[in-house]
C-alpha cells in the first residue's frame, strides 16, 4: 500500500517511504485520512526529518494563505448589477415572437426566386410539348419459311449411312429439322384445304 | 396622515421580517422562494455569494476590476437560468462552477489576446509601486505594514501558481470547497483535484516559505 520494500513495525503499521508520505500529504493535512494511515504518517514523520520540515513548510505556508483577508465588492457593484439585473428582466419579460417576419430585402430576394423557378418551369414544360417524330418500320409480313430440300434428297443417303452405322450427325441434324418439318406440313395442309 | 405613516411603517416592518426570514433560509430554499415569485431571494443570493465570488475570481484571474465584470456575469447567468437549475444538486456548487467556466474563458482569453495581457500586467505593475512592496519585512516595526507586505506576497505566490493548480488551491484553501466539490465545480476527477492540489501546495510553499521565516 505505501510502495514497495516496506516493513512491519513496532506499532504494527507498515513502514512507509518518502514517496508514499508525500503522496498522501494533501489528506494528511487536511485530516481526512483513515486511522491507520494517519498513524503511519505520523509515525513517518517522527523518524524523516526531510519530510518532518516539507510538513512543516507546507502548514506555515498554507496558514498564511488562509490568513488573507477577503476584498469587498467596490461601492458602485450593487448598483451596476440592479441596472443589469433590471435590463436582463425587461428582456426575459418580453414575449419572444414565435416567428420574426422577413426584412425587405428577404422578402424581395424570395420573390425573385420563386418568378424565377416560375419561368424556368413554364420554359422546360414547352420543351416537352413539341411533336416527336417517330420512325416508320418496315411492315412484317408472315409466310411460310423456306423448307431444306437436304432431308429429302439426302435420305437415300440417310439410310445408306444408318445400315453402315455411318456417324450420328446426320440423325441429329434430322431431329433438328422436325420442327420445321412438321409446322411446313401443317401450313400446306391448311392451304390446300383453303 | 396618520393612517398612511401607520400602513408605511407596517410594510417596512413587514419588508424588514421577510428579509429576515430570507436570511434565515438556505440556499435551495432561497431558489425555491425566488422560483415562487419573491424577487427578494435573489437578493439575498446575491449578498451571499458576491464577496466569496469575488475573491474567488480575483484570485484565480489576479485583476480585481475584471473580477467585479465577472461576477455580474454570473449573477446575470444565475438570474437567467435559474429556473433550470437541478435543485436535487447545491446551488454553491452551480454558481461556482459558472464563475469557475468565466474565469477560465479570462484566463484563455488573456493568453490568446496579447493587448488584455499586456494590460493586466501593466495594472499589476502600477499596484507593484508602492514602496512597502519592496521593503524589508524585518526592518518595520508596524504589525500593519508587515500583515500589508505578506498579503501581498501571498497573493503574488498564488498568481504564480499554474492556472489549473491555481484554480483548485483558491477553491480548497481559500474557498473551504471539499474534495468531491472542487471536483464537481472544475469538472475534473478526485485524484486529478488531489494531485494538482499537492503540487499547487507544494509550489506555493516554495514561493512564500522563504518569505516566513
Amino acid at each position: 500500500m505505501w510502495g514497495v520494500g516496506t516493513e512491519g513495525h513496532l506499532s504494527g503499521c507498515p513502514k512507509m517511504d518518502c514517496r508514499a508520505f508525500r503522496n498522501s500529504h494533501v489528506a494528511f493535512v487536511d485530516d481526512t485520512l483513515p486511522g491507520v494511515e494517519h498513524l503511519a504518517m505520523e509515525e513517518h514523520l517522527s523518524n524523516c526529518r526531510s519530510c518532518a520540515e516539507h510538513d512543516a513548510r507546507v502548514r506555515r505556508s498554507l496558514m498564511a494563505a488562509r490568513s488573507l483577508e477577503p476584498i469587498t465588492p467596490s461601492s458602485e457593484f450593487s448598483s451596476r448589477l440592479r441596472s443589469r439585473l433590471d435590463a436582463e428582466r425587461v428582456r426575459l419579460s418580453t414575449p419572444v415572437p414565435l416567428m420574426r417576419g422577413p426584412s425587405l430585402a428577404v422578402f424581395a430576394a424570395t420573390a425573385a426566386a420563386l418568378v424565377a423557378v416560375g419561368a424556368l418551369a413554364i420554359e422546360l414544360q414547352f420543351e416537352e410539348a413539341v411533336p416527336q417524330i417517330e420512325p416508320r418500320l418496315p411492315t412484317v409480313i408472315a409466310s411460310v419459311p423456306a423448307v431444306p430440300e437436304t432431308l429429302f434428297a439426302s435420305s437415300s443417303a440417310l439410310a445408306a449411312a444408318v445400315s453402315t452405322s455411318a456417324p450420328i450427325w446426320s440423325l441429329a441434324y434430322v431431329a433438328d429439322q422436325m420442327p420445321i418439318r412438321f409446322a411446313t406440313a401443317r401450313l400446306e395442309e391448311d392451304s390446300r384445304e383453303r | 396622515m396618520s393612517d398612511v405613516a401607520t400602513v408605511g411603517s407596517t410594510e417596512l416592518l413587514s419588508g424588514a421580517a421577510i428579509r429576515g426570514e430570507l436570511k434565515a433560509k438556505d440556499d435551495a430554499a432561497l431558489v425555491t422562494a425566488y422560483l415562487a415569485g419573491e424577487e427578494r431571494a435573489f437578493d439575498e443570493l446575491v449578498a451571499r455569494y458576491q464577496t466569496r465570488l469575488l475573491n474567488f475570481i480575483y484570485r484565480t484571474i489576479g485583476d480585481r476590476e475584471r473580477g467585479e465584470d465577472l461576477v455580474q456575469e454570473v449573477f446575470v447567468r444565475v438570474y437567467r437560468h435559474l429556473h433550470r437549475f437541478d435543485r436535487s444538486k447545491k446551488f454553491s456548487t452551480w454558481i461556482y462552477t459558472i464563475a469557475s467556466n468565466l474565469a477560465k474563458n479570462e484566463l484563455r482569453n488573456r493568453a490568446r489576446n496579447p493587448l488584455v495581457l499586456f494590460q493586466a500586467i501593466k495594472q499589476n505593475w502600477q499596484d507593484d509601486d508602492r514602496p512597502v512592496q519592496f521593503e524589508d519585512t524585518a526592518s518595520r516595526p508596524d504589525d500593519l505594514f508587515r500583515k500589508r507586505h505578506l498579503r501581498e506576497l501571498v497573493e503574488e505566490a498564488v498568481t504564480k501558481l499554474p492556472g489549473h493548480h491555481r484554480q483548485v488551491f483558491v477553491l480548497r484553501e481559500l474557498e473551504g470547497k471539499s474534495y468531491e466539490e472542487i471536483a464537481e465545480i472544475t469538472a475534473c476527477n478526485l485524484g486529478t483535484v488531489k494531485s494538482r492540489l499537492n503540487r499547487a501546495r507544494n509550489a506555493f510553499a516554495a514561493l512564500i516559505e522563504p518569505h516566513l521565516k
